[in-house]
């Protein structure tokens, strides 16, 4: 059968469209979403709250990835960052990167990793992780300070294993979380909304080149290491987005493995958020070219078996 | 998407809010332990040198949005949960430019100080050695607080090697001068001056009163019972004896026609009767005649008018000095045995060249002391009756001591405001 075949009618019509699935992303964000405001607040709430609108907004309320990549952004923030830095962010991510390549799905890179990042340049100050989970829940006096002092960063060193798994450490709003994130995962799985081929070959990668580089570390270690560090929330809401991840086939697993490689390999010299997402972004810009020479491949082995 | 597929999805979107709710109160559950004994571990490391415990508690109070430089309040219990103290993490400014960051340890009743601990992580740190924080610290940990300087003479000390300019013709030692007549409130003024290496390293002005059972003015002047307008006259005393030994020579405290100078922050009482004294003083030691020569000389008179020396007539004070007013006599020191050199004119003030740039100020300009928390009758808003503890410094160095002091006494007035809430 030629590989042409496989193109032509009849086709399944589903209800599974783009709509529904960033309908189940967005049930799939409920579990980080409801950790960030059990532990840090009104300030979690009015971030991922004002970060979804906005998004939302700027895509005339018709996009419906933009309040999924709003709270994504949202929940890759530390608990004090300032409205203003959150704002600049999710403008540039959505505005920039979306509606300047075509609007939803002409982007070249995760929106929401791309504002991340920037903001993370441009403020550095606001994105530094100060605050512990429980802390100044009532607070919201962060939200209207930018810049100011630079504040003296957390970090999870000298946090328990238990309090690990629990998410309660210092870190980003909605990454310190992983078992939530996984629970997410499982609901993505569920609602069959995409496909989780790359985010699980991309957190195996991770951890195995991890084990192998940490010469002195042990099975724990690496497993912190992937709680930690964010990975998993990067695969679970970042790496499942068709427009940047290849969903199907070996290109999926490729892109995986190439992502969770780069990360393991970037820990050696890059912590932050940085390294959880200067992989994903690299990964955005290759992704058209993978597709397309794994694609290459797969037709030269079907024509071959042909 | 069809209405009963909305439906499917929200009734998901409420179980996975429900699911997310139970793993993070699991997590609660299960982490609080591990939680508890790591914040413990951090507070024995940071706070157990200053305020020994079992364990401690952050406080949160209202007090606190009242006092900036406080930044948090731990109170330590014992094994059996007992409280035993305060440890208060403040920060205090100076001059608004620099800051001081301790960590001070206070028992459970307010009253003493268990230790003060320095967190080396100022923005703008204050000019001071950890030395030096050490210094004060072993004068005041242990003592009940607040705490203050002890403006006593022997603060007013000062090393020959930084003084720029000296008096010529000083001879080394101590030299004594008093009034003849007390005044009107029953005070005889007196100048003690030391010398060592023709230098006025040590001033003290005081008075004693005719009465023996009042208090010297220094003292009473810090108990409330001699006040004079302006700030306390122990503290203008020690600003003025401090001021001659960073001069030198008494005309340069510029003294008006009404015996008051201007060029003194916070001296507004008379010094006629000091700078006299301070002359007579100068002049016994070009003369080398010392504070026990003075006695001597002291004594001759009494032995003239009233056959007998100051100790034989009782006259001495428990402090050693010779109370006596002589005003019934007016021509008593015509008996007085003083020095064989009689000096006409005042010593010449010459330069070291040595220590040209030892960084006195200049004295064409006068003298300036510069600024200091502790004015009027208050050390840092504490009165001075109020202060429970007086110490000597670091010798010379008043501000710095402030400095250290500072955040011990605004741990006092916390915990008095607090501990009263709590009561």
């Amino acid at each position: 059968m030629s590989y042409d075949l496989k193109k032509m009618a009849p086709f399944i019509h589903t209800d599974r469209s783009t709509k529904y699935m960033y309908f189940c992303m967005l049930i799939a964000l409920i579990p980080p979403v409801t950790f960030s405001v059990f532990y840090y607040g009104i300030r979690a709430l009015v971030l991922i709250g004002f970060c979804s609108f906005l998004a939302s907004l700027c895509q005339g309320f018709k996009d419906y990835s933009a309040p999924v990549h709003g709270i994504v952004f949202a929940l890759m923030l530390p608990a004090d960052a300032s409205i203003f830095a959150a704002g600049i962010g999710v403008l540039a991510s959505e505005l920039m990167l979306k509606k300047m390549f075509g609007g939803p799905g002409s982007n070249i890179v995760y929106p929401a990793a791309f504002g991340r990042v920037l903001v993370e340049l441009l403020f550095p100050q606001d994105m530094v992780i100060a605050s512990e989970p429980g802390q100044n829940w009532l607070s919201i006096s962060t939200l209207f300070t930018i810049g100011g002092e630079l504040k003296e960063p957390l970090n999870h060193v000298q946090y328990s294993t238990s309090e690990i798994i629990a998410g309660r450490f210092p870190t980003f709003m909605g990454m310190g979380c992983s078992i939530l994130i996984v629970v997410g995962m499982l609901f993505i799985w569920h609602s069959h909304a995409t496909k989780l081929a790359a985010p699980v070959a991309y957190l195996i990668s991770v951890f195995l080149i991890k084990l192998l580089i940490n010469f002195d570390g042990t099975v724990l270690d690496s497993l912190l290491f992937v709680m930690t560090s964010g990975v998993v929330f990067v695969a679970v809401y970042i790496l499942t987005d068709p427009t940047n991840t290849a969903q199907f086939g070996y290109a999926s697993l490729v892109e995986g493995v190439v992502a969770g490689v780069s990360t393991a390999l970037l820990s050696i010299r890059v912590s932050g958020i940085m390294l959880a997402l200067i992989p994903i972004l690299l990964l955005g810009l290759m992704d058209g070219s993978i597709r397309f020479y794994v694609g290459l491949l797969e037709k030269k082995r079907l024509e071959e078996t042909v | 998407m069809r209405r009963e597929k909305i439906i499917m999805l929200t009734i998901q979107a409420a179980a996975m809010l429900v699911i997310s709710l139970v793993i993070i109160l699991l997590g609660v559950a299960l982490s609080t332990g591990d939680k508890n004994d790591r914040v413990q571990d951090e507070y024995q490391e940071q706070f157990f040198d200053v305020l020994p415990a079992s364990s401690y508690t952050q406080i949160d109070t209202d007090i606190l949005d009242r006092y900036n430089e406080i930044t948090a309040v731990y109170e330590g219990f014992d094994e059996d949960g007992t409280p035993v103290g305060f440890v208060i993490d403040i920060e205090t400014s100076v001059n608004h430019e620099s800051s001081l960051h301790v960590l001070t340890g206070i028992t459970y009743d307010g009253a003493q100080l268990t230790g003060i601990k320095h967190i080396a992580n100022e923005k703008n740190p204050v000019q001071i050695s950890d030395e030096e924080i050490e210094l004060v610290a072993e004068q005041i940990v242990g003592q009940q607080i607040p705490v203050s300087i002890n403006l006593d003479k022997e603060i007013v000390d000062v090393k020959p090697e930084t003084v720029a300019r000296r008096l010529s013709g000083l001879n080394d030692g101590t030299y004594f001068a008093q009034n003849h007549n007390a005044d009107k409130s029953g005070y005889i003024d007196f100048v003690e001056i030391d010398v060592k290496d023709g230098i006025i390293t040590r001033v003290q002005w005081d008075a004693f009163n005719v009465d023996r059972t009042t208090q010297n003015r220094h003292d009473a002047a810090l108990s409330g019972a001699y006040s004079v307008s302006g700030e306390n006259w122990a503290t203008q005393s020690y600003n003025l004896c401090h001021a001659l030994i960073d001069c030198q020579d008494p005309l340069l405290l510029a003294m008006k026609s009404d015996g008051t100078t201007d060029i003194i922050p916070g001296v507004t009482v008379n010094i006629r009767t000091f700078v006299d004294l301070v002359n007579e003083c100068i002049d016994y030691s070009r003369a080398g005649f010392t504070k026990e020569d003075y006695y001597t000389g002291m004594d001759a008179i009494f032995v003239a008018i009233f056959s007998g020396t100051a100790e034989e007539l009782g006259i001495i004070s428990k402090d050693g000095y010779i109370v006596y007013s002589f005003s019934d006599y007016p021509n008593a020191f015509d008996y007085f045995e003083g020095p064989d050199q009689v000096f006409e004119d005042r010593p010449v003030l010459e330069e070291d060249p040595v220590n040209q740039d030892s960084g006195i100020n200049s004295f064409e300009d006068g003298v300036n002391l510069g600024g200091s928390s502790m004015s009027s009758n208050s050390i840092d808003g504490i009165p001075m009756t109020e202060v429970r503890t007086f110490i000597g410094g670091l010798d010379g160095e008043v501000d710095k001591t402030l400095v250290v002091l500072s955040p011990v006494n605004v741990s006092y007035k916390f915990l008095k405001e607090y501990l009263n809430w709590l009561a």
